[in-house]
């Protein structure tokens, strides 16, 4: 299925990056190591131009994308939980994954880890709780938010990310 | 490496500042497409499908009493307000029937949009088909 | 065993993740995802619908261990690694906590801040903003243990 066939190219898209250790995850939050920094935006940006210019031309229609559904506080707090968590772990559900494939044990702990997590949280039945479900948004984009085209949006994140990646590199060029 | 990705990003992101929102590029296929009459099928084109035992999905839109009623053979019901979220395969031939054509018509648009390319609905709906001059004798 | 080749540019790495996330929209309608297939699991385990499930991201899932053990063995880097005890236990709390953060948000970094991301979802940056903030704020607290 396409399903397991993209998931083999993540996959291996994550672990050419480095990104399968927890070591060098763990660096962009003391400065030492800004590979996931360096590489989320890319990749961001690769596939956000890709698909406005693909529905530009023609060739994909917008609305056949699922965009994940926004809801304000869960996915703030939500955020900051799982940044928490990103920090001590090393790794990412994702991540996590390809850490284990590769034989890092850490790895498998942070894989169980979630596991339990994620089994709590459904036997405590988050998910139908009221908090749960404040302040949805339904699949609202930047762009709307914003009331700015999609295409100025698109170019300030470019923007953006590029003299972020300037400033990534002189920055270690300096330390 | 880094040059040739960084001046390619920096290029298309200035570019898309000055491009036409992509939204109206689908909107403009669908208009040819309805312009060209690549939309619908007739009442006998449908049949020589059937005939021909092409793969299809006949797509009641009516609502759930109105298909209870009476409705064709091999016709799977899925009321209007429920298209845009029905489930289909994406190489399926989708073709839609309704009462007069209109609702039909317009599920057309809704199924363009998700992404389906293969979908039609049946000229003058089902309405069309009942009152056929020199079927019924009128 | 070969020695371990270096890792890629991360910008070409990048680049190349986001050539697949791209196509995941194109061919499957969809992006990436990874915590939807431990509440899939989960959801199962202890039946608990509540929990978002997708088949979709289960098969998504095999398919990264399989590659990201593809890339490990092409490069020389498999390899059995325990590290010391307090990196173990932080490593499952870490689990563990990012399962609440993923539940509550419906996603992660995969589904939520490079997918959402890509898409300019609102929910997808806001999330990602507050999962680097809060990776930030507790990090003096657990530097020791990446020492």
């Amino acid at each position: 299925m396409t399903a397991m066939l993209i998931g083999i190219a993540f996959g291996f898209a994550l672990e050419r990056a480095g990104l399968g250790d927890s070591r060098k995850l763990a660096g962009q939050f003391y400065f030492t190591d800004l590979t996931v920094f360096k590489v989320m935006f890319t990749a961001i940006v690769t596939a956000m131009l890709g698909v406005f210019w693909l529905a530009r031309l023609g060739v994909i229609d917008l609305a056949s994308i699922s965009v994940p559904e926004t809801y304000l506080v869960p996915q703030l707090l939500g955020g900051l939980i799982f940044g928490a968590g990103f920090v001590a772990a090393g790794l990412c559900p994702g991540t996590s994954c390809v850490s284990a494939a590769t034989g890092r044990a850490d790895g498998l702990a942070v894989v169980f880890g979630l596991f339990t997590g994620v089994l709590l949280c459904g036997a405590a039945g988050l998910g139908d709780g009221h908090f749960y479900n404040l302040t949805p948004r339904g699949t609202e984009t930047l762009p709307q938010l914003l009331h700015v085209p999609y295409g100025v949006v698109v170019f300030a994140v470019v923007a953006m990310a590029l003299t972020m990646f300037k400033l990534a590199e002189r920055f270690k060029a300096a330390s | 490496m880094r040059r040739t990705l960084a001046t390619i990003a920096a290029t298309a992101g200035v570019l898309a500042l000055f491009a036409r929102d992509p939204g109206t590029a689908s909107l403009d296929r669908l208009g040819k497409s309805i312009a060209n009459e690549e939309d619908h099928v007739t009442q006998d084109e449908l049949n020589q499908w059937i005939k021909q035992k092409k793969s299809l999905r006949l797509v009641d839109v009516r609502s759930k009493d109105e298909f209870a009623k009476s409705h064709a053979a091999n016709a799977e019901s899925i009321p209007m307000d429920q298209i845009a979220s029905a489930a289909f395969k994406s190489d399926d031939t989708i073709v839609l029937l309704s009462e007069g054509g209109a609702h039909a018509a317009q599920a057309w648009v809704i199924l363009q949009m998700r992404g389906f390319r293969s979908v039609y609905f049946l000229r003058n709906g089902i309405a069309g088909r009942r009152y056929e001059p020199g079927r019924d004798g009128c | 065993m070969s020695r371990p080749q270096a890792y890629s540019d991360p910008y070409v790495a990048g680049t190349g993740l986001g050539l697949v996330l791209l196509a995941s929209y194109v061919l499957a309608g969809r992006g990436l995802g990874a915590s939807g297939a431990f509440t899939t699991v989960a959801a199962k385990v202890i039946n608990a619908p509540s929990l978002h499930q997708s088949q979709w991201l289960l098969l998504e899932i095999g398919g990264v261990i399989i590659g990201g053990f593809l890339s490990a063995l092409l490069a020389g880097r498999v390899q059995w690694k325990v590290e010391r005890g307090s990196r173990m236990s932080l490593a499952f709390a870490g689990g563990a906590v990012m399962g609440l953060g993923a539940v509550l948000a419906r996603g992660c970094t995969s589904g939520l801040a490079l997918t959402g991301g890509a898409l300019l979802s609102v929910g997808g940056w806001i999330f990602m903003i507050a999962a680097f903030a809060g990776a930030y704020a507790l990090a003096p607290l657990v530097r020791r243990s990446w020492l």
